[in-house]
């Protein structure tokens, strides 16, 4: 009987691979992988010989929700031949990654057993490399062009941070990234934030020798900014929030005790 | 000239496999590099650190390899 294990490769090449996830590629009959790097993929090929990308079905023109159906697709066919299958995605494999979860489901709906390890996603390594902890402030998390199109609320006392900046307003597949709806994003963060107010355009390096690529960029500026197809922002908080008193009363917490 | 050399990729690889070179690489790039076998081209292009030169010497070395200037490090859409 087939069965299905998702994991994630991390964002840096081998080391951020957990020891479980590991196997889970090198024992699997069939491993499908999506990556972002061809020096990855290779290094998923050696893992298991029996490895290959689920890349092709990436096309430019065809929404990313068909993409991510039809990968859901390929994995169940592989797992409904009764192989032990691994799915591996870059990054955390659950984290702004349809196809990992839709797969999972639909594997257990038809009684596989299925199951998704955790991994090292891009918001780990920014935490890490920009020395952010986001329990400090709290921490809001979007995709950038969902952000937009919900206008989602934004409390600028807190961290924000954009996945997706460099295909913002794109659906389909953007290989060399899109700029061209930048202004649009800057504009509605401008509703929230000063204009001089800082922002960071993280890229998270893909190999163990190589340093991350950080930009700082004043809001206003964004849309000029070298955006990278994979980079993430990070918006600082721009105000402090007051403990309400109320509140601190009712929880009998003394006011000198915050910061 | 490169065949003497090691591939830039495998070392990466071999890199990012084994935690205790990586941990020696961190601490001191340079002596690690001067062990590696690589081409002193590809040491001085490590050294960099530079991702986007990286990647571009890596396209070289991989020419069927079409994934590196997909989506990403070549960063930069023009404006
Ligand atoms: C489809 S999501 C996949 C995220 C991935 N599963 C993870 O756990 O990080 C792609 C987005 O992840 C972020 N991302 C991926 N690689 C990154 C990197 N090397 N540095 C910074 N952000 C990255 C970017 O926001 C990018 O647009």
């Amino acid at each position: 009987m087939g069965s299905l294990t998702v994991v994630g490769t991390g964002i840096q090449l081998g080391a951020q691979l957990t020891p479980e996830a590991r196997v889970a590629i090198t024992e699997a009959d069939e491993v499908l992988y999506v990556v972002t790097d061809a020096l990855v993929a290779l290094w998923m090929e050696r893992l298991n010989p029996r490895a290959r990308s689920l890349q092709d079905l990436y096309a430019e023109g065809v929404s990313r929700r068909r993409t991510y159906d039809a990968m859901a697709d390929e994995i169940m066919a592989a797992v409904r031949r009764g192989r032990d299958v691994c799915a591996a995605f870059y990054g955390h494999p659950g984290v702004f990654v349809d196809p990992s979860h839709v797969a999972i489901r639909r594997a257990r709906a038809e009684g596989y057993p299925a199951r998704m390890l955790p991994a090292v996603s891009a918001e780990d390594c920014l935490f890490a490399d920009l020395g952010v902890n986001p329990g400090a402030a709290g921490c809001q998390s979007y995709e950038a062009t969902d952000f937009l199109v919900r206008r989602r609320a934004v409390d600028p006392s807190a961290a924000l941070v954009l996945w997706q900046v460099g295909i913002v307003g794109r659906l389909d597949l953007a290989p060399e990234g899109d700029r061209s709806r930048l202004p649009v994003l800057v504009e509605y963060l401008l509703e929230f934030y000063p204009p001089e107010h800082e922002a960071l355009l993280y890229e998270a390096a893909p190999y163990p020798a190589c340093d991350p690529v950080i930009e700082d960029v004043r809001l206003a500026d964004v849309a000029s900014a070298p955006v990278g197809r994979l980079a993430t922002m990070y918006v600082p908080p721009s105000e402090r929030r007051r403990p309400d008193a109320a509140m601190l009363a009712r929880l009998g917490i003394p006011e000198t005790h915050l910061r | 000239m490169r065949g003497e050399h090691r591939g830039l990729g495998e070392f990466l690889i071999e890199l990012g496999e084994n935690p205790g070179q990586l941990r020696r690489y961190r601490k001191d790039r340079r002596a690690a590099l001067a062990d590696s076998g690589l081409s002193p081209e590809h040491q001085q292009l490590l050294l960099s650190g530079d991702v986007k030169r990286i990647q571009a010497e890596l396209q070289r070395e991989y020419p069927d390899a079409k994934v590196f200037l997909l989506p990403g490090w070549d960063d930069v859409m023009s404006a």
